[in-house]
């Protein structure tokens, strides 16, 4: 008896965590789950939103010619330079250099090494950076830990509610409803969620919970990086030196690295007597997501030190973080992430959705207040849905449509993604919720498939010039935009069905109810 | 002056008894965000003192545990049969490891 007793208030327990810690995080959730989802493909997103950078495949010692000519010419004393090599999927030579708290960027045409001048934009960064962070510093960063905390709850707490959902899904029992939506998807995904939401949250809790670096090192704790990382520093000695020709080290720190590796290359302090150029190897083929490095005086061009062995367990760290990041293998397992993380996003919003259908009926007969209650969370559901979805897409429209020349660009383009958001969430107050879903989805389909068309009117990348061109990176931002723009038209025009549907039984109720009257 | 110190202690005494819906979900809320937040810090104190490898080794180790405590604690909150159940469980193993990490930092 008591123990039948203890089982239901667990089951309870479990069934109040999962309804409402899964409705509030939500929410949040399904921003998470679809602005990483983008940031999958962070570096086409970045390559759509630039096109004015457009460069043909070079040699990897023409672009560091290239970019070296420009640093010596444009900022000779700073005190780091930083130049980001062409990779495959990051064609562009980005050069930086930082002087003091002050940091530039420019883009350098590897060919013919000149600065391309472009419109300042946040590019595909910006997803990745919001959804861990929400825009909001480390206030965002604790939100989001909570949320995927929540998460590992409640596919805990969902499968402790409704244990025959592995049943169900193996015996293929799939039936039409949003419950049914909701947990088979859930089971799907299960082990990617598993994995992605394991692997992000021991990144940010080293951030947010640092008590073993504080037990460790105390005040000396600079992060994980210099606690791993050996270093090859040295302090100014402010006396002038020529710096080593970076294009005579590159073929020495390729032999070590391996031809083609380098990724990124570091220069502290040029100029000067104590200069240190270090070279990075790419993680693009590694799941071990750490940098092997080969550090060279900048002087006299001989060799300080290099490290390619890493302690075991910096190497499970970084493979978490491989993991999670999704850099390791190449095309496929960046659309393998894509899909899954797609699908994860149709879980949490069909989740989202079966808790207002559940109620709808039902708070129809409550008090002002919970009628009050349900319709804020309807319309934070499309808010959060469909509101996102149109958000995103928003935010590569003002990319296309924002003037080139204007002020703080890139900061102009978040601004549209904030105010077309906050539309969205006026819009899903003041429309009944069910028209509020259907206008949001045509709106997202419209902005979906418009994409490439404005993509073709305003630049000349678009398709017609880009597939020919062999420039996929670019192409597959409009056809997945495209493709998903189809998706939510169908969608829509499922709702719209079903809303037509349901006001006629509506009405033929109604009718009977007279007629017995 | 007894009965001034008794007052609010009474009171908070009568809260946390309280089998009101709505203040027992509060009490699991804030015992699964603080009380998970206090349990994950002290099981990893006494993880990081007790492990007796290389600095580096240990941190980087430990990091693969604060989601599973935390996400523990979590649920741990919710499936305690009242809120007062799941703030003492929480409560003592905190305690409990808070006391051994001091212990074995006090020993060595």
């Amino acid at each position: 008896m008591n123990q039948l007793k203890e089982k239901k208030s667990f089951t309870l327990g479990m069934s109040e965590l999962h309804t409402w810690g899964g409705l509030v995080f939500g929410w949040l959730l399904f921003v998470i789950f679809f602005t990483g989802t983008l940031a999958v493909f962070e570096q086409e997103l970045t390559h759509w939103m630039q096109p004015h950078v457009r460069i043909n495949e070079v040699e990897p010692i023409q672009a560091l010619a290239s970019a070296e000519k420009q640093l010596r010419k444009l900022s000779p004393k700073a005190d780091t330079w930083m130049i980001a090599l062409p990779q495959q999927r990051h064609q562009d030579l980005e050069i930086t250099w930082i002087k003091g708290k002050k940091s530039v960027e420019k883009h350098v045409n590897p060919q013919s090494g000149a600065i391309i001048k472009l419109p300042e934009t946040g590019g595909g960064h910006f997803f990745a950076h919001f959804h861990f962070e929400l825009h909001s510093g480390k206030v965002g960063l604790w939100l989001v830990s909570l949320a995927s905390m929540m998460m590992l709850a409640a596919l805990v707490s969902g499968i402790a509610i409704r244990r025959k959902v592995f049943k169900e899904f193996f015996c293929l029992h799939w039936r039409k409803n949003w419950l049914n939506v909701h947990t088979m998807t859930g089971v799907f995904t299960l082990p990617f969620i598993l994995l992605i939401t394991y692997t992000g949250l021991t990144v940010t809790f080293l951030m947010l919970l640092p008590i073993a670096p504080q037990i460790l090192y105390g005040d000396s704790w600079k992060g994980p990086q210099s606690v791993a990382a050996k270093t090859f520093e040295r302090p100014r000695s402010n006396m002038p030196g020529e710096l080593v020709p970076l294009t005579r080290l590159l073929p020495l720190a390729e032999a070590e690295l391996g031809e083609g590796k380098i990724s990124f290359i570091r220069i502290r302090n040029p100029g000067d007597q104590k200069a240190v150029v270090t070279f990075f190897r790419t993680v693009d083929d590694t799941i071990v997501a750490i940098s092997n490095r080969v550090v060279y005086d900048g002087v006299t061009g001989e060799l300080l030190g290099s490290q390619t062995a890493w302690s075991k367990y910096v190497h499970i760290f970084r493979s978490l973080v491989g993991l999670h990041i999704a850099r390791f293998g190449g095309y496929p397992v960046s659309w393998l992430y894509f899909a899954f993380g797609l699908i994860s996003c149709v879980m949490i919003a069909a989740g989202l959705i079966f808790f207002t259908i559940k109620r709808r009926s039902r708070y129809a007969r409550d008090s002002q207040m919970a009628q009050w209650m349900y319709r804020a969370i309807e319309a934070f559901n499309t808010t959060a849905i469909t509101g996102l979805i149109i958000a995103c897409i928003a935010y590569l429209w003002a990319n296309r449509l924002l003037p080139f020349g204007i002020k703080e660009r890139a900061d102009a383009e978040i601004t549209a993604f904030f105010s077309i958001w906050l539309i969205m969430l006026l819009h899903s107050f003041l429309r009944p919720p069910l028209r509020a879903w259907i206008e949001q989805l045509r709106i997202a389909a419209g902005f979906c498939i418009g994409l490439p068309v404005l993509n073709a009117l305003t630049t000349n990348v678009g398709l017609l010039q880009s597939i020919p061109r062999n420039d996929w990176m670019t192409a597959s931002v409009d056809l997945t935009a495209a493709s998903l723009g189809i998706i939510l038209a169908l969608v829509s025009w499922r709702v719209s069905l079903h809303q037509r549907n349901s006001e006629k039984e509506h009405v033929k109720l109604g009718e009977a109810e007279q007629r017995i009257k | 002056m007894n009965t001034v110190i008794q007052k609010p202690f009474k009171q908070l005494r009568e809260l946390l008894a309280g089998t009101d819906k709505t203040t027992q979900t509060i009490l699991r809320i804030l015992a699964a965000v603080f009380g998970g937040y206090a349990l994950t810090s002290s099981i990893m104190a006494v993880l990081v003192v007790l492990l007796p490898w290389e600095k580096a080794d240990v941190l980087f180790f430990s990091v693969l545990f604060p989601p599973i405590i935390y996400t523990a604690a979590l649920i741990w909150a919710f499936a305690a049969p009242t809120a007062q159940r799941a703030w003492r469980n929480l409560l003592v193993i905190t305690l409990f490891c808070g006391i051994l990490a001091l212990a074995a930092v006090w020993v060595r």
